[in-house]
This record gives C-alpha cells, structure tokens and sequence, in this order.
C-alpha cells in the first residue's frame, strides 16, 4: 500500500483518469489493468525519481512481475500512442477532474511536502530498490507511517473484472484515508508554500466508501481534458 | 530501424532521383556555410512538392533519410527528407531496449513538444511508432548555437546577440507560461536557421512544473549551465533554472566563451561561480547555509567583482546589456528575473515595437527591420573581411 503517496497521490490519479478519458476506453476496458498501465504512464511523465513507481509491477502482475513487466511496458507505449503520444496533462486539468466530484476520498491523496520536491540520491545509490509486492507494502517513512493491515487493498487480483461504474473504479481499487477534505484554495496554497502540508497522521478506512453520485455530470462533454 | 524503412521504401523514378541528386549536391557544409547569410538557406525548404499521393504521417515511408547529423544520449539524429511535402526533417531515431519499452525521456519530450507550438521551439511534425524504434520528426534547422558560435569565434555581433536572447527568453517564456521546464539549456540545444530563427530543442530532460508535489531530479543542466542554487543541492526550483542557463548563454555569445568553463564537479563549479558573484552567506542569501553542499570555509573568500571587469566585452556595450546580465546571473533564484520581464527590459528596446506584440507561431524575422547582421569574423570564410574599421577594434577587443 502506499501509504505514503509517492506513486498514488491525487494529481497522478487524476491523470490516470484523464488518459482513460483521452483513450475513449469503452466502459469493459475500464480494467483493473488499464488503471495501472495510465497509472505508470502518469508516473513516468511526472515522477523524476524513478524506482518508486517500479512497485507497480508486483501490484498489478502479482508474484511473477519479473517476467512479465516488459510486456507490461509495450501496454504502457501501446496506451501512449492511443491517447496520441499527449501524456502531458496540467495542473488545471488535474484540478478541474478533482472538481467535478471534490469531496471524494480520491482526492484527499495530498502528498506530503517531504516527498516532494528534488531528491538528493546519494543515499539510494548504494542498493536498488527492488519492489516489495505483492505481499507487502513499499517502505514507509516514519513521518508517514499508516498503522493498517491492508496491504492486501493493492495487492495482486487474480480477476480481472472490468469495473463498469467508473467513478468507483477508483474507489474500488484504493485504499482510501479518511483525511479532513480541503478546499481547492486552501490546496493551492499549500502546494505554493508547501511547508504548510502537514504529514497527515493517514488512518485508512476499513472501508471503501461508496463515490457520491457523479454519473451524469461525467457523462457530459469533457472535452476539455483533451487539452493539454 | 527507421532509416533501413525509409529506404527500403524508397523507388526512384527519374524525376525524383533528379530531386533526390539535387539534395546530395547541395553544400555539404551545412555547418559550413555562413548561417548568417540569408542567400545560403535558398534551398528546397520552401518549395512544396506533393510527391506521391498515398504517403501520409505516422508512416516509416514517408521520409527519407540523408544523412547522420550525430548521436544523442538516447538517440540518432539524421537529417532527412518528408516525401509527403518535400520538407526538410531531422528525425530523431529511438532505439528501443526490448525490456524497457520506450525510454521516459522520448514520452515526455514527445508529449511535452505536442502541446508547445511556438514560433521559438522546434516543431515536432510526426512521430512514428514501429516495433524496434520510436522516431520523432522534427523541423530542419542548419546550424544551433555552438556550431554557430565556432564558425564565428571571439564573440558574436553585438545585435545579433540581441536577436539571439529575444528569441531564446521569448520560446523561454512560453514554455513556462505553460509551466514547463526545460532543464538542458546549453548552445547544443539552440538550434538556428539560415535566417537566425533560434528554436529551444532537446525536451529530453524538460518536465512539468505544473503539478506541486511530484518528484523532480537535482542531476539536471549541464555543469557549466547549473544555478548555484541547484548546485547547493536545494530541493526546490522553479523556472530561474532555466534563466541562469540563458545568463550563461548570454555571456557566451558576447564573450565567444562560456562563462563559467572548464570544471569537473559541482564543487568546483560552485567555487568559479563565487569567484564572481561572491560568496553567499546568511545575510544576502537566507537560508543558504542550510543547503546540502554549502561549505562553511567559504567564508572570507571571494569578494563579488563587477561584471565588466570580468567579461571585459561588456565594458564595450551600453550599460543596460550588462544590467539584464546581472538579473539573470542572480545567485538567489526568487530574485532571478523570469523570462517575461526579461522581454521587457530596455536592453530589447532598440528592436522595433511589432516584436512584442507577435503571435506564438509568428517569427521575429517578420517584423520589418529584424535581420541578422553580417558577423565579423567567420572560419569558413576567412577572406571575406568587411570594412576594417568595424574588424579592428573587434580584433583589439575580443
């Protein structure tokens, strides 16, 4: 699980829906599968730190990611030449997807300033960090440390349901922290002087708590996520 | 790979193999040639053939190859022709490591370069997606910046540097403007045409700067081109990363020598930047005796000097162009003029007025009265010497 939000914060989530969006994937394509793959896409073109979003693999191809995480890179490459090579997406893009439904628990995911930001690596250099899925979690850092039993939330499936009501797609992959929402206003001014993020203390929720519902407002034009 | 389909697709008819000789005789001196002669560019760039009906983009047959231009850390450049319009292209090939897929520096310089359409960034035309190699079509431009600065060494003409900096601050803020950082400027990646159009290229290592709180790389710029700040190991920066680069350049162009040359490590570096600027400490700089790499025996060393005195080519120009210099060359990064203000300070106020008022797509060069000036001296073209009143105190000078 990451509890820290290195690879699964609410800027790389709502990227991942803005591919799914410029993919034009049909509702049985919103897969488990396709999550991860724009997951990964979003974190190669955001994350300069580049191991972190290597726990995927084991997330999402279980215990033999080793073998099959190539494979796994050509859907990535496919998915880019799908959305037409446009992976870069804005910040006002992100912020109008968290808009339309902005008091779900997705996009409570704030990073902490700690983990932002350019990373000195010198203390990484001496081994790699190989991922530690699927049957446990990423390191946390003690500044993050959650107290939960759910690593299981982001460990392998072996099904491959396709989850047809999109706004829980989200939903029902993550787990999900129970973090007191914050206003759009209240967020930008905290990524400006990000010393004001607080390392929230995450107790993840027990239970995945239902989307509101948002389905007519997604069915709308949402063309503007094309741009940019 | 791309370059054995581009040519394999290739049959000649007579009329084409014409064309296709009239390519290959053409100077081979495409850095040979003065780029500062607006006649040498006279080329097929501006004639439109539509030679053959089926090709079309995304496709391997439609470019051909000519040459190999060089080698990048991640890809071949070769210069080449599109068959769909006759155009001029630089095609970069991406070798594509069967484990890796594409590499992540190709999906964000091609992803990045998508959105940006500006008259100051190169062009991406086409990208083409074949199993072994990712090709990215760009426009064609002859020389870039190093180049340019080798065929006329000892420092550039003064209004030709001008030109240089209004372009390069004006893709600059465009880019940033779309809160895009490009983290490699050096005078490799300027690219100039025949005509002294400078375009921002090599988005290998440019990203977004658009989302707060992702995770950004301290190992970006080129050593000579890094801010002190970045050096210091600060954990934070912005778009002043790029305007200390484009100090740099700046000074390069005037002087025909980089400005702060020739070390090995970031310590180094850090000591030939002090050296002008001074050492920073607590007082004009707070919070710099918190960053990693600052060193405490700093102290008691260098003394800041004036500009001029250290890059004497600024004693012969007006004092404003010594002004923009220091903005730029700012150790303090929130105190680093952005590229937008840049534009507006009166070292660009001798350009006629259209210039700030032109659409992105639009070149300087449409303004009347913008052209590059014949430069002083040219290695290619050694006799050509101009009145020698303009050559002499160039040559006492320089």
């Amino acid at each position: 699980m990451d509890c820290c939000r290195k690879m699964t914060d609410k800027y790389l989530l709502a990227m991942t829906f803005v591919y799914f969006k410029r993919a034009r994937f049909t509702i049985a394509e919103y897969t488990r599968k396709n999550f991860f793959i724009a997951l990964y896409l979003a974190n190669t073109m955001e994350e300069d730190e580049e191991e972190s979003k290597y726990e995927i693999f084991p997330w999402v191809l279980g215990k033999n990611w080793r073998k099959q995480f190539p494979r796994f890179l050509k859907q990535r490459d496919k998915l880019w030449v799908r959305i037409e090579y446009r992976a870069a997406v804005s910040r006002r893009c992100c912020e109008e997807v968290m808009a339309i439904v902005p008091s779900h628990s997705v996009w409570q995911r704030e990073r902490s300033a700690h983990h932002s930001g350019a990373q000195r690596q010198y203390t990484d250099r001496d081994h790699i960090r190989v991922p530690r899925g699927p049957l446990a979690s990423p390191v946390s850092c003690a500044l993050c440390r959650c107290d939960t039993g759910l690593d299981q939330d982001l460990g392998p499936s072996s099904a491959q349901t396709p989850n047809a009501t999109y706004p829980h797609l989200f939903a029902s992959l993550l787990p999900l922290e129970t973090t007191p929402p914050r206003t759009a206003a209240s967020c930008r001014k905290a990524a400006r002087t990000k010393s004001h993020v607080q390392p929230s203390s995450c107790c993840c929720a027990k239970e995945v708590p239902r989307a509101q519902s948002c389905g007519s407002a997604l069915d709308t034009s949402l063309d503007w996520i094309s741009e940019e | 790979m791309i370059v054995d389909l581009v040519r394999s697709g290739l049959s000649p008819s007579g009329s084409r193999a014409h064309w296709f000789h009239t390519l290959q005789v053409r100077p081979r001196g495409r850095r040979g040639r003065s780029n500062s002669d607006p006649l040498g560019g006279t080329g097929c760039e501006g004639d439109a053939f539509t030679w053959g009906p089926g090709l079309q983009f995304r496709a391997a047959q439609s470019y051909l190859s000519l040459e190999k231009l060089g080698e990048g850390t991640y890809a071949s450049v070769y210069k080449g022709i599109s068959r769909i319009n006759g155009q001029l292209v630089a095609l970069k090939v991406i070798h594509m490591k069967t484990e890796e897929g594409v590499p992540f520096t190709a999906i964000r310089e091609a992803s990045l370069l998508k959105g940006l359409k500006h008259a100051n960034i190169v062009l991406l035309h086409d990208i083409i997606h074949t199993r072994e190699s990712l090709t990215l079509v760009f426009e064609y431009l002859q020389t870039d910046l190093a180049q340019y600065m080798t065929q006329h060494p000892g420092g550039l003409h003064s209004r030709n540097v001008r030109i240089f900096m209004f372009q390069l601050l004006r893709g600059l803020s465009f880019i940033h403007q779309n809160r895009i950082l490009h983290r490699d400027l050096k005078p490799q990646n300027l690219l100039i045409s025949y005509l002294g159009e400078l375009k921002l290229a090599d988005f290998g290592l440019a990203r977004s700067k658009s989302i707060p709180s992702q995770t950004f790389s301290s190992e970006v710029v080129t050593l000579w081109y890094r801010p002190p700040d970045v050096l210091l190991g600060s954990t934070d920066y912005s778009t002043a990363l790029d305007m200390w680069g484009a100090g740099c350049v700046f000074i390069e162009m005037l002087q025909g020598a980089p400005a702060f040359p020739g070390v090995t490590d970031v310590f180094e570096q850090l000591q030939k930047i002090w050296t002008v600027l001074g050492v920073p400490c607590e007082d004009n700089w707070p919070g710099v005796s918190l960053l990693p790499n600052y060193r405490p025996e700093w102290f008691h060393q260098s003394e800041p000097k004036q500009f001029r005195a250290v890059w004497k080519r600024l004693n012969q120009l007006p004092h404003k162009t010594e002004d923009l210099v220091q903005r730029m060359l700012t150790r303090v990064p929130t105190d680093r003029i952005s590229a937008l203000e840049a534009l507006k300070h009166p070292y660009f106020s001798t350009l006629p007025p259209p210039i700030m008022h032109l659409k992105d797509m639009v070149s300087i060069f449409k303004v009347p009265g913008v052209r590059l000036e014949t430069e002083v001296r040219d290695i290619f073209n050694p006799g050509r010497r101009i009145k020698p009143s303009l050559l002499l105190p160039a040559a006492k000078c320089w």
